[in-house]
């Protein structure tokens, strides 16, 4: 009984701590007209928790030196490189957080997910923390951070549980912020090729109209030449073009069973890949075999397909739009 | 988790058979809001007692799919020993793993999460070309094609052409 409230307490706390560091920025910016001791000493809140848990890594290393001296300065160089990134990271956060959220929407957000996953394990509570964190930083429309929190606490849920339901959450959230991203910069891209390819459109013009008005008597050979090179330029865009178009995911990077995209492939022995949640639960719900070839097979027999993993990350960044879940 | 999983999967292959079509049947929802009913509709396979034949069937998809297969049923009249009389589908592959109702289906052949609606169609028109009359699902469609081959031509032929009249 005592464990269990001390798992949930602890649970609670590291949710707090999450959020504190989220909403860290809005605190600073509210105190931000008045200014002074009162707002440093407000947006310094969050970070004391941070230093207090770093320390300790220190103390146990100088402990195990023999040198005194040795250890005093590492020990030193590590408190003030802390230092220097605590007041980084405050004077970022005030910078960035000038525009106020709505809080009572990501409260509600937070206490409905929070009620939903009450009986999750420590090392659960620990997913769900950088999960929150990662959920509040897109809400705020810090994009880059946000996607790296969910990254992180899709790496832990991998660990802790590939199976779980929680796992494939982050990822699909994950996946929405990916694909917002690549909406976003590939508008960009696509508006600067456009006004890239009218400029030189014109140069081309331009240059035929000048040369047409300079030479009589070789009129047609300078017109083909022009189509010509208007075709040629024709090319060279659309090639530049060609990796924001949405077309297909090439096979050998699609799971046999989802025919999704892999998220976290793994491969058996027999060779083939697969989703690892989605041949876990066929091992577990279905037979023990490999679905394709049905050699016997254990779920200890899968192994990370790390190639096909990296494959798919290169894929991912070169074309975002495979984000999309169709 | 299992039910979503089920309907994105359903979804990308209706798609995916809208953009690429196979030869040899065509699929798509009875009803667009359910993923889980399909229509199909099999041509009758060439160089085969069906050719010319247009024979409707419906898929039904569970909701853990694909751990688990889904039941065809012929909604057109067939004749042909791996169809119960009330159209449904008997082959080893819409039957999962464990279950073996007539004991002569190896554990190898049925069900296998890799099936896609592409793949059991095809088998499906694969058993048209070649009964099993070993297991069948129909006994006097399979005593037919066994001992009366004639008799058996005849019925089939008289489907072929209520499903074209059906057209």
């Amino acid at each position: 009984m005592a464990e269990w409230r001390r798992g949930i307490l602890e649970k609670r706390h590291q949710i707090a701590m999450a959020l504190r560091v989220a909403y860290g920025g809005v605190m600073a910016a509210s105190h931000g007209g008045h200014g002074g001791i009162a707002g440093w000493a407000d947006s310094s809140q969050p970070y004391p928790s941070f230093s207090s848990s770093a320390a300790r890594p220190a103390a146990v290393s100088s402990a195990t030196n023999d040198g005194v001296s040795v250890g005093n300065a590492h020990d030193n160089r590590r408190r003030r490189s802390l230092a220097r990134r605590q007041q980084t990271s405050r004077r970022r956060t005030r910078e960035t957080d000038e525009r106020r959220t709505r809080e009572t929407g990501e409260r509600r957000m937070t206490h409905a997910t929070v009620t939903r996953d009450r009986r999750m394990t420590h090392d659960d509570g620990s997913v769900l923390a950088h999960y929150m964190l990662g959920l509040a930083l897109l809400q705020r429309q810090e994009s880059a951070k946000g996607i790296k929190e969910l990254e992180k606490a899709l790496d832990l849920g991998r660990g802790a549980n590939p199976k779980g339901y929680m796992v494939e959450e982050i990822w699909q959230e994950l996946a929405k912020a990916k694909y917002l991203e690549w909406e976003r910069s590939s508008s960009k891209r696509s508006w600067e090729l456009q006004s890239l390819k009218e400029a030189c459109e014109s140069a081309l013009k331009e240059k035929h109209f000048l040369d047409y008005s300079q030479m009589e008597g070789f009129v047609d050979d300078a017109t083909t030449s022009h189509s010509e090179q208007l075709e040629a330029l024709e090319r060279v865009f659309n090639t530049a073009a060609e990796a924001d178009i949405p077309t297909e995911v090439p096979d050998y990077l699609c799971c046999r069973i989802t025919l999704d995209i892999f998220h976290d492939p793994v491969i058996t022995p027999s060779g083939l890949t697969y989703e690892r949640a989605v041949i876990l639960e066929h091992l577990q719900k279905v037979g023990k075999f490999d679905p394709i070839t049905r050699e016997p097979l254990d779920p200890s027999q899968l192994v990370p397909n790390l190639a096909i993993k990296e494959a798919v990350e290169a894929f991912l960044d070169k074309h975002g739009w495979a984000y999309k879940i169709d | 988790m299992a039910a979503s999983q089920a309907s994105l999967l359903l979804q990308k292959q209706l798609k995916d058979l809208c953009k690429n079509p196979v030869d040899g049947f065509s699929a798509g929802l009875v009803d667009e809001t359910n993923i889980f009913e399909w229509s199909v509709t099999i041509i009758g396979p060439p160089d085969t007692l069906y050719e010319g034949g247009f024979f409707n069937a419906i898929m039904s998809f569970p909701s853990n799919y694909p751990n688990s297969p889904p039941s065809v049923k012929f909604t057109s009249e067939i004749w042909h020993p791996n169809v119960y009389p009330d159209g449904r589908v008997c082959i080893s592959i819409l039957h999962p793993p464990g279950e073996d109702p007539n004991g002569y289906e190896l554990a190898s052949e049925r069900w296998t999460p890799v099936h896609t609606v592409e793949s059991i169609v095809l088998s499906i028109i694969s058993m048209l070309s070649s009964p099993n009359d070993e297991s069948p699902a129909n006994v006097e469609a399979a005593k037919e094609w066994r001992d009366r081959r004639d008799d058996f031509k005849k019925k089939v032929s008289r489907c072929v052409r209520k499903s074209q009249e059906m057209l």
